[in-house]
């Protein structure tokens, strides 16, 4: 039984108690009242009897006309109640008393007239003493049935205050009993209750204590089917909902751990990286520096080489034979090879050394593309290339003439070098108003897709088989990269192996030195 | 659905919340005391001629507290130092009411048939013998033969007699002054009489001048002190009777409820010395009654004004006729004790 119901049930026996108890009160308070109203009756018949003994004393000492008045007012009230009355049992004998005392004071004072009369007519003692005699018999009766009246009326009295009385203490004992009654059904009930409460209570109470220390094991053991065994068994489920929830917590916060921990050495690696990475930086930039002071200290003597070979290849220096000249230019040749090498690996330490320092200034496009067509088209004329330039009229740019010069030189002369047959085409166009797109396009052999990656590397060849036919230094593109990224926005090229390539780069109209 | 269940009332709530509001409300209703209904009728006028001294008390205090008036009433007190005084202006028709001794009314019903009596205001034993222990007066006994004070044609007249003859004495027995009370006191102070028969305040001041050389007896009967109207005066105004009775029953609730106000406002209306007042104040019951002891009393008072012809009647009236008892009845019916 849930809890609602036992309240309910309690409160109901309670009730029906209280309206038994009321009940009875009821009862027993009518009888009660009926007790009184016959005590009440008969004492005021003993009262009334009493008043008309005390007028009839009066009456006996003065004989006056007051108290015959007041004695015959009083008789006829008391008649009146007497009429009333409906206990006939009970009233016979002052019912029978009451008229003989209306009688008997009738005659009483008619005796008494007579012997007035009798006194002022003068008539014989003899009469007079009869009548006198006549009036003690009849006052004895009177005072005889007036004091039996009110004896009976008294004892009557008595009988029903006992009534009363009786009544009164059976009312009284069965209030008493039935209010004992009352108080131990709701105390019992209230008790009952209240352990069934209690009880439970205490066992949640000591669960969410032990549950609250962390023991999550803990089930609370309320085995009543009431509300309160409900809320147990919620209890118990959210403490099982709580433990599962704790354990993806710990297992979260060890996740978390790990994580923190990866991070720190993660941490720690970044900075060992940049700590590296300054180091690697400051070596680079030594590197640079030696590479620079070297190239010029080679550069010297190699322009010797070269200069020298040369005069005794022009005969200056007396004659040549034909083995004498075959090797003579293949010693020229590898010098101004090497010369070229260390030019390029010169210009890159000065570009990684951020020891450019440009020289801007005011150039026509047209002159610098026609020196570069110039230079190679000996070259391309011994292939039987086509060399086809297409420029924009007068265009200007303001930038580092020789730079520009050198990353074209390069990308013109690559592409005359990989190119066996057809053409390489020289395009310029102006890329929206700032801007000046330069393509070099070639039919030669083309790169593969899986070598692109190579082509702006440093000593890189995107082919090892072409390396010995193809002669260079593998810094060619690195520079003319480097060179763009300080002169121009960008660099790229496209290629299908066989077919040919075409290299793209952007340089701004005019160079701007915030860039 | 379950939850909408919880929060509607049941009908086994709605039944114990009903019962509790009953309980709740029910106590204080039966609680609530029925307040008397107040008069709203017509005001009428009423001349009271009033002793002006303590036995009088019931009228000053219904007046100072307001209860005249709460029921339509009236009145205007005239003042009198004595009760004789008072029927005396009832009889001239100068006063609708008068407040006087039952000796009073006894003494004026022969002559004056009319008279009613509607009640007491106040009974006591006010009449006392004080003598001079000086005279060798030390037991009820030594009074034979000594020269007593006594005023003549008065209650305490009638009431002396009744005290020698309850002595077994006798109006010869001792030398009898006729003195008025103020007379009688300067009398006894001077030793000129030794003994003195009169009643309150008179009995206090022979006290006061006498100190520890006093010594008294209580004479006799209770003696009453009644409210006398006239026949035709009842006849016309039945209802305004009624509201006096009233009027003088609530005051005599209020000296039963606030003793000691009524004590200290009696005392500042009739300017008492305090010693005065607490001698006196608990020797007099003001009540509104009509007892059968009084009618006896007004018969017994006769037959002695008959006895000592202070009357030419030779037989005694029958007092009840000149009771009125309706306006008591209607107000108090328990307090009348006449049997009827």
């Amino acid at each position: 039984m849930n809890i609602k119901n036992k309240l309910y049930v309690s409160a109901g026996v309670s009730i029906i108690l209280v309206v038994i108890l009321f009940s009875l009160v009821l009862v027993t308070s009518g009888r009660i009242a009926e007790e009184n109203k016959k005590h009440e009756l008969v004492d005021t018949v003993r009262w009334g009897v009493s008043e008309l003994d005390i007028v009839t004393y009066d009456y006996l000492l003065h004989r006056e006309k007051r108290m015959e008045q007041q004695w015959n007012s009083r008789y006829n009230s008391l008649g009146e109640i007497l009429e009333k009355a409906t206990e006939e049992e009970e009233l016979i004998s002052i019912r029978a008393g009451y008229a003989a005392l209306g009688d008997l004071f009738s005659q009483v004072t008619a005796n008494n007239e007579k012997i007035q009369k009798l006194t002022q007519e003068g008539a014989s003692q003899e009469k007079i003493d009869t009548a006198i005699g006549l009036e003690e018999r009849l006052v004895a009766q009177l005072l005889i049935t007036s004091h039996s009246v009110i004896t009976d009326a008294s004892r009557l009295a008595e009988e029903s205050l006992i009534e009363v009385t009786e009544a009164q203490r059976i009312t009284a004992n069965l209030t008493l009993i039935l209010v004992i009654m009352l108080a131990i059904t709701v105390t019992t009930s209230s008790l009952f209750v209240a352990r069934s409460i209690s009880k439970p209570l205490d066992e949640l109470t000591k669960g969410t204590e032990i549950i609250g220390k962390g023991d999550l094991e803990h089930k609370v053991e309320v085995k009543s089917k009431d509300e309160l065994g409900q809320l147990a068994a919620a209890f118990n489920n959210m403490t099982e909902s709580l433990k599962q929830t704790t354990a993806s917590r710990d297992e979260l916060e060890e996740e978390v751990t790990v994580r923190k921990q990866v991070e720190e050495e993660v941490k720690k690696s970044v900075e060992q990286l940049k700590q590296a990475n300054i180091q690697l930086q400051e070596m680079d930039s030594l590197k640079s520096v030696f590479l620079a002071s070297m190239s010029h200290e080679l550069r010297t003597p190699l322009n010797s080489i070269i200069g020298f070979t040369g005069v005794i290849l022009m005969g200056m220096a007396g004659e040549v034979n034909e083995e004498q000249r075959k090797q003579l230019t293949v010693v020229k040749n590898s010098a101004s090879h090497l010369l070229s090498l260390i030019n390029d690996i010169l210009d890159i330490s000065k570009i990684e050394a951020d020891k450019v320092v440009l020289s801007l200034e005011e150039f026509s496009l047209d002159s610098v593309v026609r020196e570069v067509v110039e230079s190679v088209s000996p070259m391309a004329s011994g292939k039987g290339l086509e060399l086809v330039t297409e420029l924009p009229e007068g265009t200007t740019l303001f930038s580092d003439r020789r730079r520009i010069k050198q990353v074209l030189m390069n990308l013109v002369s690559n592409a005359v070098k990989f190119t066996d047959r057809g053409s390489v085409r020289i395009t310029a166009r102006v890329s929206g108003d700032e801007n000046l797109e330069f393509r070099v396009i070639d039919t030669g052999v083309g790169i593969r897709k899986e070598d692109m990656y190579k082509l702006f590397q440093p000593f890189q060849q995107v082919d090892i088989s072409l390396t010995k036919k193809y002669e260079g230094t593998g810094l060619g593109l690195y520079l003319t990269k480097k060179l763009v990224d300080i002169l121009g926005r960008d660099i790229s090229a496209k290629s299908e192996y066989g077919k040919g390539s075409e290299f793209t780069f952007i340089v701004p109209l005019r160079y701007e030195e915030e860039k | 659905m379950r939850e909408h269940k919880s929060m509607a009332l049941t009908n086994a709530q709605k039944m114990f919340i009903g019962i509790a509001i009953i309980i709740v409300i029910g106590i204080p209703v039966g609680g609530c005391q029925e307040q008397p209904e107040k008069y709203t009728g017509p005001v009428e006028k009423i001349t009271v001629a009033a002793a002006e001294y303590l036995t009088g008390a019931l009228i000053y205090v219904a007046e100072d507290q307001g209860f005249f008036e709460e029921n339509g009433l009236d009145v205007t007190i005239k003042g009198y130092a004595s009760g004789k005084a008072c029927a005396d202006a009832l009889i001239a028709g100068e006063a609708d009411i008068s407040t006087s001794a039952d000796f009073v009314f006894v003494s004026n019903s022969y002559d004056y048939t009319d008279l009613r009596v509607l009640g007491t205001v106040a009974t006591a034993q006010v009449k006392e013998l004080i003598a001079r222990k000086d005279k060798n007066i030390t037991t009820i006994d030594d009074l034979a033969g000594k020269k007593i004070g006594v005023t003549r044609k008065s209650g305490a007249k009638f009431l002396f007699g009744v005290f020698l003859t309850l002595n077994a004495l006798s109006y010869e027995d001792v030398e009898l002054v006729d003195l008025r009370p103020p007379e009688i006191v300067e009398a006894i102070s001077n030793g000129d009489i030794d003994a003195g028969f009169t009643w309150d305040p008179y009995t206090y001041n022979i006290k006061k001048e006498l100190g520890d050389n006093a010594i008294s007896w209580f004479g006799g009967e209770d003696f009453y002190f009644v409210l006398l109207t006239k026949e035709d005066w009842i006849e016309s105004n039945p209802a305004a009777a009624e509201r006096f009775i009233k009027s003088v029953l609530e005051a005599e609730d209020y000296i039963k409820d606030n003793s000691e106000e009524a004590k200290e406002f009696v005392k500042n209306r009739f300017d008492y010395e305090s010693d005065y007042i607490d001698y006196s104040w608990p020797q007099q019951e003001f009540v509104v009654t009509l007892e059968q002891a009084m009618l006896i009393t007004f018969e017994d008072q006769a037959r002695w004004r008959i006895k000592n012809k202070l009357t030419e009647a030779t037989e005694i009236l029958n007092y009840l006729n000149y009771i009125y008892m309706d306006a008591l009845e209607a107000v108090k019916p328990e307090a009348i004790g006449i049997i009827r």
